[in-house]
C-alpha cells in the first residue's frame, strides 16, 4: 500500500536521496503497483479516503459468443430504471474486443460505475433494486448464477473479483444525495419565497418566510419523480440534461521517453524520470502523477478539475488490456460535450496533457488542438448504454450555488426579525448580498 | 490571408448582412419539384440570374428600382431529387440514430433538415413542428429562390421573372408559398429593437471591418465558418503546426466549395403581449419602459448597448456603426449594466469573463439577416389580429455547430455564463419560455430585480435548412451535370 500520507512537495522539494533522510517513505514503496483492494470499507482510491461521495466499478467479462445478445439487450435501457437514495450517478457500458485489445471474437467486457454516498452496500441496494434488468444482462456474463442480482450480498460476492481499483476519483461536492436534493429545495423555496414576496402585501411577508424559509421545505422535490435514464452518445441535442463520459486510452508502451510525449510535459516529465530512475515506464509514471502530482491534491477547491464549471465527477483507472495497459476516464458533465472538453484545454489545459500525453494517439500539440483531442477523444470513447443521473437537469453550478445559498440562509433564519419592514429590509439586504446564487 | 472567390459565393452568404446594408425588401419563394429535368431546366435558368458577392457589389452601386438580388437554396431532399449526389458530398448524412453530438464535421442537421431538428432547439409547444404552417409541413418543400431588393419595385421584377420561369417549368416545379418581408423604420423589427447590429466581420470576405466586428484577439472570422473549403474557426490558429491541415472541414470537395449553409426560420412575434408585459413590469420593478425592455435585450431600442449606455438611450450611438458594436463584457462581471441573462449577451458572449473561453466561443459565430412581415403596430394600439415577426437566417458553414449551438446552449440553456444556474431563466426575448414561467434577473448594486413568469415572445411558424452552393455548382446542377 501506498503511504497516504506522502508528501508531494516534500517529495519534490528533496529529491530521492532527501526523501530518507527526512525518514519519508522510500521511493519504491511510492510507485509499486497498488495491492488490489477488498470491497471494503475503504475506497481504492486513495484520495477518496473520508469523502462522503464514493466510486466504484466493476468489469465483469462476458461469456464467450454472447457479446452481441448483451449488446442488443443493453440497447434496450432501462437498466437503472429504479431509483434508491444516495445514488447519484450510474452506468452501463460494454467493452469490446477492440476497446480492450483483445484478440477478434473475444466477447469483451461489461463495465458497471456507481457513485454514491458512503457505504458500499447503498450501491449494492441499488443494483438488487434493478435486479430484473442487470440480472438480465448479468446472465451473459461469466460466472453468474441465477438470482443473484436481487440479493445484495450474493451480489457483493459475486461482483468484488471484478471490482477495478480508481486511481483517480473527483468530485465537485462532497454532499450526500439527499443533502443535494435538500439543497437544491431550499433554493426553490426561498425564489418562491422570493417571487410571491414580490406579488404580495408586505405584511404578509413574516407568513411566507415561515412557511418557505423556516418550515421543513413544503416543496421538497423531486424525492418520487421518476429519474431519467438515457443513453449517452445518441442524443445530438442533450444541453438540459447532465451527461457522461468513458473513453478508454491505450497508455504509451514501454520505457519513458520524456522526449515521445506532448512537449509542454517532456521537462515535467524528466523531472519524474530524475526521480523515479530510469526504468520507469508510461504506466508507472502515469499512476505516479496520478498518486503524487496536482492531481493527487484533496482539497477539492484546489484540485486542478475545479476549474471546470460543468464537471461533476470524473475517475481514472488504469485496467490491464490484451496491449498493455489502458486509461479508462470516466465523467459525469453538464450540457454539451463540445463546450465541455474546450474546458479542459482552455482551463487546465498543462495538467491534463501531463496525465493524457501519456497515452497513445494523444495530439502532439495536447488538448489545445482543438480538433485534434476531440479525435483522440472520439477514438477511445466508449458507447454508455445507459446512464442514471439522481439529479436530472441540474447543473453543478447550480447545485454548487444551491448549497451556498442553503448556508447562508441558515444563518440568516435565526437573525430574522419580527416586524414585517425589518424583516423586509434584512431580506433585500440578504438577497443583494447574494444574487449571484438566484440567478 | 484567406481569399474567398467571392465571384462563386452568392451574395446571400457574405453580403448586404450588416445593419446598414442590409436590403429593404425580401421575398422567399419556396418550391417543390415534382419531375427531376424539368426541375433541372428550370434551374439552368434560374442559376443564370443567381447574384454572387462579386456581382452584389456592382449592384449596389447602381441606380433604379428595379434592381434585385436572386439566390438560390436546397434542402436535402431538394438535392436528392435533383440527383445530387447527396449522400456521398454530406458523408455525415442523416444517420439518425447514432448522431454523435460534437462532431466536427456534422453535416446531419443539415441532412435531418429543420423539422427533425426542432424539438433539440426548444421549437415545441406552440413552436412544435405539428403547428408550423403547411408550407413547412410539406416533405417536398426542396427549394427557397430568396429575393431581395432596394426598393419594392425591384421585388416585383424579380418575382415577374421567377413567375414566367415557372410558368415554363410548371410540370417540374412548383411554388408552394411566398414569404414576403419589408423593413420597418431604422432597420427595427415590430418590438421596436434596431436589429442585426452585431455581425462578425468574415476574413478574406473583402468588406472593411466594422469596430466590435473582430473577435477578442483582434482577429477576423475565419471564412470557413461562413463558407465551406476553407479554414474554418479551430485550425485557422492551431497552437502547434497540425500540418496546416483543415481539420475541420475535410469536405473540400468541389461540388461544395464556395457554398454555404442556411437557417431559415420564420418566427412570429407576439407585440402585444410584449408591450403590455413590459409595462406591467416595469410599473412593478419601478423601471423605466425603455430601460426594463432594454435590459432583457442588452441594447436599447435605438440600438446603443447597455454596455455603453447603461442608463440612458442614447439614439446618436445607436445610429453609429463605428461605436454601436465596439464593446464587450469584460468589466461588467457582476452584470450590472448588461445582465447575464439578456439577449445579445447569451447569444455572443465576446469577451465575458462569467463566459465561455475564447476556444468555446470560436466556431459559434453565425451572420444573421432577418428582415419583418407584416405591418408594423401603432405604439398603443389593440391587438389587429394580424400576424407579424421576422423572417430570420443564419448564414453558417456547419448547422450543428454554429447556429443550433448557441440557440441550444446559450439561449435555451445556461450555458453562456457561469452565473447562470438555473433552468427557469432562459433567453428573454427569443427563449423557449413555454408554460409561461420564465425567470429573469437584472442584477444591481442595489440589489437584483427579478422578473417572473415570462412568457414566450416568439414563436416558429416555419423553418428549413437550406444549402447554397457556390455558382459553379448551381450551374452545374441545372445543366444536369450532378
Amino acid at each position: 500500500m501506498p503511504d497516504n500520507t506522502f508528501d508531494r512537495r516534500k517529495f519534490l522539494k528533496l529529491g530521492a536521496a532527501g526523501l530518507a533522510a527526512a525518514g519519508l517513505p522510500s521511493l519504491t514503496a511510492c510507485v509499486q503497483e497498488p495491492a488490489t483492494l477488498p470491497l471494503l470499507a475503504l475506497s481504492p482510491n486513495p484520495a477518496n479516503v473520508g469523502n462522503r461521495v464514493q466510486s466504484h466499478s466493476v468489469h465483469i467479462p462476458v461469456k464467450a459468443g454472447k457479446a452481441a445478445e448483451l449488446a442488443a439487450l443493453l440497447a434496450k435501457g432501462g437498466l437503472f430504471a429504479k431509483r434508491t437514495p444516495g445514488v447519484h450517478f450510474a452506468r452501463a457500458a460494454q467493452l469490446s474486443a477492440a476497446h480492450l485489445g483483445q484478440p477478434e471474437g473475444s466477447p469483451g467486457e461489461l463495465t458497471l460505475g456507481i457513485i454514491y454516498d458512503r457505504r458500499i452496500e447503498t450501491a449494492l441496494n441499488f443494483l438488487a433494486q434493478n435486479a430484473d434488468a442487470l440480472g438480465a444482462a448479468f446472465e451473459f456474463c461469466e460466472g453468474y448464477d441465477a438470482g443473484t442480482a436481487s440479493n445484495p450480498a450474493a451480489l457483493r460476492t459475486y461482483l468484488e473479483p471484478h471490482l477495478v481499483s480508481d486511481n483517480l476519483f473527483f468530485t465537485a461536492y462532497d454532499k450526500a444525495e439527499n443533502e443535494v436534493l435538500a439543497c437544491l429545495a431550499v433554493q426553490d423555496n426561498f425564489l418562491e419565497l422570493l417571487r410571491r414576496a414580490d406579488f404580495t402585501d408586505q405584511d404578509e411577508l413574516p407568513y411566507l418566510v415561515d412557511h418557505f424559509l423556516l418550515a421543513d421545505a413544503p416543496h421538497a422535490r423531486m424525492l418520487d419523480e421518476p429519474r431519467p435514464t438515457h443513453r449517452s452518445g445518441s442524443r445530438p441535442f442533450s444541453p438540459h440534461t447532465t451527461n457522461t463520459l468513458t473513453m478508454l486510452q491505450p497508455l504509451m508502451r514501454g520505457r519513458l521517453h520524456p522526449e515521445k510525449v506532448v512537449p509542454c510535459s517532456a521537462s515535467r516529465l524528466e523531472k519524474i524520470e530524475r526521480f523515479v530512475g530510469k526504468h520507469f515506464d508510461y504506466r508507472q509514471a502515469f499512476e505516479f502523477i496520478l498518486r503524487e502530482g496536482e492531481f493527487a491534491v484533496k482539497d477539492m477547491h484546489e484540485h486542478p478539475l475545479a476549474a471546470l464549471h460543468t464537471l461533476h465527477f470524473a475517475r481514472i483507472a488504469v485496467i490491464e488490456t490484451g496491449a498493455g495497459h489502458s486509461m479508462l476516464f470516466s465523467s459525469v458533465y453538464d450540457g454539451d460535450f463540445t463546450q465541455y472538453v474546450l474546458d479542459f484545454g482552455s482551463r487546465v489545459a498543462d495538467q491534463i496533457d501531463f496525465i493524457w500525453g501519456l497515452t497513445e494517439n494523444y495530439p502532439h500539440a495536447g488538448c489545445r488542438d482543438v480538433p485534434g483531442f476531440i479525435e483522440w477523444i472520439h477514438g477511445g470513447q466508449v458507447d454508455v448504454q445507459d446512464f442514471y443521473s439522481a439529479h436530472g437537469n441540474i447543473t453543478l453550478l447550480r447545485i454548487q450555488k444551491a448549497s451556498q445559498l442553503r448556508e447562508k440562509l441558515a444563518v440568516l433564519s435565526r437573525y430574522l426579525a419580527v416586524d414585517p419592514t425589518a424583516l423586509r429590509v434584512q431580506l433585500e439586504a440578504f438577497v443583494r448580498e447574494n444574487q449571484a446564487l438566484l440567478s | 490571408m484567406a481569399t474567398i472567390e467571392l465571384d462563386d459565393v452568392q451574395s446571400n452568404v457574405l453580403r448586404g448582412f450588416r445593419h446598414t446594408e442590409a436590403l429593404p425588401h425580401v421575398a422567399y419563394s419556396l418550391l417543390g419539384f415534382t419531375a427531376k429535368d424539368t426541375a433541372r431546366a428550370f434551374l439552368a435558368e434560374a442559376a443564370a440570374l443567381a447574384t454572387s458577392c462579386t456581382a452584389w457589389n456592382a449592384l449596389a452601386k447602381q441606380a433604379g428600382d428595379e434592381r434585385f438580388v436572386w439566390n438560390l437554396g436546397f434542402t436535402y431532399e431538394g438535392l436528392l431529387k435533383l440527383g445530387f449526389d447527396a449522400r456521398a458530398q454530406f458523408p455525415n448524412g442523416p444517420v439518425t440514430d447514432s448522431l454523435q453530438f460534437g462532431s466536427f464535421t456534422g453535416y446531419a442537421a443539415f441532412a435531418l433538415g429543420a423539422r427533425q431538428r426542432a424539438h433539440g432547439l426548444g421549437d415545441v409547444g406552440e413552436s412544435a413542428p405539428a403547428n408550423w404552417q403547411a408550407p413547412y409541413q410539406r416533405l417536398d418543400l426542396h427549394a427557397v429562390v430568396s429575393l431581395s431588393a432596394w426598393a419594392p419595385d425591384g421585388i416585383a421584377a424579380a418575382r415577374g421573372r421567377l413567375g414566367a420561369m415557372l410558368a415554363r417549368h410548371a410540370t417540374g416545379v412548383t411554388e408552394i408559398a411566398c414569404e414576403l418581408g419589408n423593413a420597418l423604420d431604422r432597420g427595427a423589427e415590430h418590438f421596436g429593437f434596431a436589429d442585426g447590429i452585431g455581425q462578425p466581420y468574415v476574413e478574406g470576405s473583402d468588406l472593411e471591418p466594422l469596430p466590435g466586428e473582430l473577435d477578442r484577439g483582434g482577429d477576423p472570422v475565419p471564412s470557413g465558418e461562413f463558407v465551406l473549403g476553407y479554414p474554418a474557426a479551430f485550425d485557422a490558429k492551431p497552437p502547434c503546426d497540425v500540418q496546416g491541415e483543415n481539420l475541420m472541414q475535410p469536405l473540400t470537395l468541389s461540388r461544395l466549395r464556395n457554398g454555404s449553409f442556411l437557417v431559415f426560420r420564420k418566427l412570429r412575434e407576439d407585440v402585444v403581449r410584449f408591450r403590455s408585459w413590459v409595462a406591467e413590469q416595469a410599473t412593478r420593478t419601478k423601471m423605466p419602459e425603455e430601460l426594463f425592455a432594454a435590459r432583457l435585450v442588452g441594447r436599447w431600442r435605438s440600438g446603443a448597448p447597455l454596455a455603453l449606455a447603461p442608463t440612458q438611450d442614447d439614439p446618436e450611438l445607436g445610429r453609429d456603426p463605428l461605436r454601436n458594436n465596439d464593446f464587450d463584457y469584460a468589466a461588467d462581471g457582476d452584470g450590472f449594466k448588461t445582465p447575464f441573462g439578456a439577449h445579445i449577451r447569451r447569444a455572443n458572449p465576446r469577451n465575458d469573463p462569467t463566459g465561455p473561453t475564447p476556444p468555446q466561443i470560436a466556431g459559434r459565430r453565425v451572420i444573421r439577416r432577418a428582415v419583418p412581415y407584416g405591418p408594423p403596430l401603432p405604439e398603443g394600439s389593440a391587438d389587429d389580429g394580424i400576424e407579424r415577426g421576422i423572417l430570420f437566417v443564419a448564414i453558417n458553414a456547419d448547422i450543428e455547430r454554429q447556429f443550433e449551438f448557441v440557440q441550444t446552449n446559450w439561449l435555451n440553456n445556461t450555458l453562456s455564463s457561469n452565473r447562470l444556474t438555473l433552468e427557469a431563466d432562459k433567453d428573454p426575448l427569443v427563449g423557449a419560455n413555454d408554460a409561461g414561467n420564465g425567470k429573469f434577473v437584472i442584477p444591481g448594486p442595489n440589489g437584483p430585480c427579478f422578473v417572473w413568469n415570462l412568457p414566450r415572445f416568439v414563436t416558429v411558424r416555419g423553418a428549413a435548412y437550406f444549402f447554397l452552393p457556390g455558382l459553379h455548382e448551381l450551374r452545374q446542377l441545372g445543366s444536369g451535370t450532378a
